[in-house]
């Protein structure tokens, strides 16, 4: 059956969004056989503009517009394109698919995401709560809600420390000096609360999950990223073979009943050899499709799911597997910037 | 040869820029408002003036019987007590005592307004730092509820309580480390362990009889954890209250700080997706409070003193344009005739702007000034606008919390308010006049030596 | 091309402006392309005025203005030189 997907997610920059690898999986191995739309915040999201992946770009409004606007823009290009399936990939969307995912469906248009209460427990300042309930390890943190707590907090931790805003930005943290300065910077830019944890003398993996609406896990590719970006995105990974991160996955994914698509951050300390969580992102990761090298397409399963088939559990990840992220220039006329400025929509000869 | 004319609209050029070439990425404060509560918005301010406060009065009773709904269901006889200083316009009070709100008030001027209103004392909450022996004495006698803030007002009160030769009930406000920047200003600690030394005090000093409990979180508290939180403390502390010193209460008040559905100046999102319903709220605080150290039939009554979210989104203002310019830099700025002195939650609140007129398609970002003779009258840093002209005019949603009270009189005379009804108009408030603002004052004979020289 | 223009410049049908000198681009309204359109082909102030006023619904002091207005724009953003 050919399928029409929307996705989101198309800016890869400097800090690229996970949409496009998510497009690359679904031609993979073989170009898809629906129509692949993308859904663009700015007329100069990167991805637009390779044309051989898109067979349409939109351009849709801001969440922060408000959810009618969002869906009314959906709705218009529903009636252009007929969507089937909708993956979003920014966290910043999170909230207003959670909130027009029941008018989607009316509409005929599937998406596979958590509900709120269950991305509720995993945001910032829940999330060690949450580990304590569920017996799930993760370095000591402490979730500061008043400067005065700040000075015990940090007695109590003891350096080196991470200091994370509420929602973005995290400093590590040697001396009290810099506790202070990034306290003062976190606040201004994120106010509080304010999460401090405990940084370990560790490596780091990720684990990019797909659970079922019961929470059990039908896909894991587990990395350990080998190179970094100086903003400590992946440049270079490999993938893994490797129980302990499966268990703890599988584990954290069943308490929380998570349905659909996430990237676990774990850490493994050096000194006690103990796996700790320390995020998950409510998403596919911008390395997603390393996954299709390891046989396990993710962003496929994602679909299936989304259309309410029964998938089995995949055969573990290949191990072994590398990518490199490669940023080339994409060369467009004039023309495709005026039709996305003026009528923000492009159509792409090709998909006619 | 006639040929039929196109409309016009105001010439315009956009350079494009990050954020602007998605003209979908906008609000759609374009899309003009050309009516608001069923009313032409010119017709108004050319009867009323600009600019103009608009109360939709249904709307106002909507958001009581929403509220009221969502706790009376979840707690059997829980009560409103509508926190006055939010907006204490005699009308805005009288609405929500004709759908059966109590008074809150925080000053002896408030309970005065609430007293003119008919409200009988036991229908009054009296809370605040700061209440006068005369004021006490006055509440006491009218029977309203007291919730006493600091040890100083309990040694008044019971001074009060001797001289009129009677024992009176009393509610105790109370402070926990729930919330950044934690309310200490207000109420005895409880984890620190004032709230129960006060409480001991009170009891045993024999004048007075501890029979409430207060408590107020904050304001615009959009976490509903933190009324969980507050909820169980307030359960905990009367488990503790009670077995040791046999308190038994009549009341506890959750307080207000219900958020409404304005977003704030920093928030990093819309508050349509991060403001509570009154469900959650109540969802939030009433299953706890159940679960108290009482039978069913003993449970205390359950007051909330929402402001905010009640009176918010009833009131629209209306502003009109004076001016449209340039700034060094290229953007552009906009006049309009409404001050921050009459929209002091500018401070706070990033608010929508909506156009009147249909201005056309293009939109560019715009500083929005207010009226004022001071730099720091800003109304938004960031408004996306399309061209307007002087005269034009734009609405803004949602401003009836605060913005009425605690504006203040600066070079120009504050507003009139009308309130829409069924379709019917009503002047609740008239514009201020001179004579009204110097009503109050006089000038001694030997200043004035300049006018009567000139008188003839 | 009018010598008025500092550069070439390129106004698509739909009112995107390109300007080839500087690499910018621009939205023009209904009423600003019909001046820019009036401006490439050579008119001056006062014959688009009178253009104005016979193409839209428009007084005479409020088309004024609001062309001066436009040609300072212009001149500010460095596309026209007065
Ligand atoms: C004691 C008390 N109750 C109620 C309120 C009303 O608050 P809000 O408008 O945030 O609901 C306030 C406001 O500061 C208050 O101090």
């Amino acid at each position: 059956m050919s399928l029409n997907v929307a996705i989101t997610g198309l800016h890869a920059a400097d800090n690229p969004a996970p949409g496009l690898g998510v497009i690359r999986c679904l031609h993979h191995p073989k170009k898809w056989d629906g129509k692949i739309i993308g859904l663009a915040y700015d007329v100069l999201d990167t991805g637009i503009y390779d044309e051989g992946l898109l067979d349409h770009a939109y351009l849709i409004p801001y969440p922060n517009t408000g959810s009618k606007a969002f869906l009314e823009r959906l709705q218009y290009i529903h009636q252009q394109e007929q969507i089937d399936v909708i993956i979003p990939t920014l966290d910043s969307e999170l909230t207003v698919f959670q909130k027009i995912a029941p008018e989607l469906k009316s509409l005929g248009i599937a998406t596979f995401i958590p509900p709120k209460h269950i991305t509720d427990r995993i945001s910032k300042s829940q999330l060690a709560e949450f580990c304590e309930s569920e017996n799930i390890p993760y370095p000591e943190t402490i979730v500061i809600k008043d400067p005065g707590e700040l000075k015990a907090a940090v007695k109590k931790i003891g350096f080196p420390l991470m200091i994370k805003g509420v929602y973005y930005e995290a400093y590590t943290c040697k001396s009290m000096e810099d506790v202070h300065q990034y306290f003062e910077l976190l606040r201004l830019k994120w106010g509080l609360p304010m999460i401090l944890q405990k940084k370990l003398d560790s490596e780091e993996f990720d684990v990019c999950c797909v659970s079922d609406k019961n929470g059990d896990l039908l896909g894991a590719v587990p990395i350990r990223k080998t190179r970094l970006t100086d903003k400590g995105k992946a440049w270079a990974a490999v993938t893994l073979k490797n129980e302990q991160l499966m268990e703890l996955s599988r584990r954290i994914l069943k308490k929380l009943k998570w349905s659909g698509p996430c990237e676990v951050e774990i850490l493994k300390d050096k000194k006690t050899g103990e796996y700790n969580l320390i995020e998950i992102n409510p998403r596919f990761p911008a390395w997603i499709y390393l996954s299709t090298g390891a046989d396990q397409n993710l962003p496929k399963m994602v679909i299936e799911l989304a259309m309410d088939k029964t998938v089995s559990p995949m055969a573990p990840a290949k191990s072994g597997i590398c990518f490199v992220r490669h940023a080339t220039d994409l060369v467009c006329p004039m023309d495709y910037i005026e039709n996305l400025t003026m009528l923000g929509e492009l159509h792409y000869k090709s998909s006619e | 040869m006639k040929q039929e004319k196109k409309s016009y609209v105001k010439p315009t050029i956009v350079r494009h820029s990050v954020g602007v070439t998605n003209k979908y990425g906008r609000p759609p404060a374009t899309v003009p408002m050309s009516r608001l509560n069923g009313f032409d918005v010119k017709e108004l301010v050319n009867e009323y003036g600009s600019p103009l406060y608009v109360l939709s009065v249904e709307q106002l009773r909507q958001n009581y019987q929403d509220m009221f709904r969502a706790f009376s269901t979840r707690y059997p006889g829980a009560r409103i007590a509508y926190s006055y200083k939010t907006n204490y316009l005699k009308a805005v009070c009288s609405i929500l005592h004709s759908e059966g709100a109590l008074a809150e008030v925080v000053s002896g001027f408030e309970y005065d307004i609430a007293r003119n209103l008919a409200m009988p004392g036991e229908k009054i909450i009296f809370n605040g730092p700061y209440k006068t022996r005369d004021e006490l004495a006055r509440a006491f006698t009218d029977g309203a509820m007291v919730n006493i803030d600091n040890y100083d007002e309990i040694q008044v009160c019971e001074e009060v309580a001797d001289e009129l030769g009677r024992k009176f009930p009393v509610g105790v406000r109370v402070n926990m480390d729930l919330n950044n920047p934690p309310w200490h200003k207000f109420g005895f600690n409880v984890e620190a362990g004032h709230a129960y030394e006060a409480v001991k005090r009170i009891q045993s000093g024999g004048k007075l009889d501890v029979k409430g409990l207060h408590i107020h979180v904050g304001t615009y508290v959009d976490d509903v954890n933190i009324y969980s939180m507050a909820a169980q403390g307030l359960v905990n502390f009367y488990t503790v209250i009670k077995e040791q010193l046999g308190i038994k209460l009549k009341y506890w008040d959750m307080g207000g700080g219900y958020a409404s559905h304005n977003t704030l100046n920093w928030a990093w999102q819309s508050a349509e997706y991060t403001c509570p319903t009154f469900d959650q709220y109540a969802e939030a605080i009433c299953p706890i409070l159940l679960k108290g150290p009482f039978q069913a039939a003993e449970a205390p009554r359950l007051f909330l003193e929402p402001g905010r979210a009640l009176v918010d989104e009833p009131i629209s203002m209306i502003t009109t344009v004076v001016s449209q310019k340039r700034l060094p830099g290229g953007k552009r700025g906009v006049i309009v005739d409404a001050g921050m002195n009459v929209l002091s939650s500018v401070q706070w609140y990033n608010y929508n702007c909506q156009t009147v007129q249909d201005s056309g398609l293009t939109l560019e970002d715009t500083i929005l000034y207010g009226g004022l003779c001071m730099n720091i009258d800003v109304l938004r840093q960031n408004a996306v606008l399309p061209p307007l002209r002087r005269g034009e005019l734009l609405v803004i949603p949602h401003i009836g919390a605060y913005n009425l009270s605690q504006s203040w009189q600066f070079i120009y005379l504050r507003p009139a308010v009308i309130a829409i009804d069924n379709g019917k108009i009503h002047l609740i408030k008239a514009s201020e006049t001179r004579e009204y603002v110097q009503e109050m004052e006089s000038v001694p004979k030997e200043f004035n030596t300049y006018s009567i020289a000139n008188k003839n | 091309m009018s010598e008025i223009f500092k550069s070439e410049v390129t106004l698509s049908e739909n009112g995107f402006l390109f300007d080839h000198g500087s690499g910018l681009t621009y939205t023009l309204n209904t009423t600003g392309q019909f001046i820019f359109r009036q401006l490439q082909s050579g008119q001056k102030s006062k014959q688009i005025m009178e253009k104005m006023l016979d193409e839209f619904e428009v007084i005479e002091e409020t088309a004024r203005k609001d062309l001066d207005d436009f040609f300072r724009q212009l001149n500010e953003l460095g596309l026209i030189d007065l």
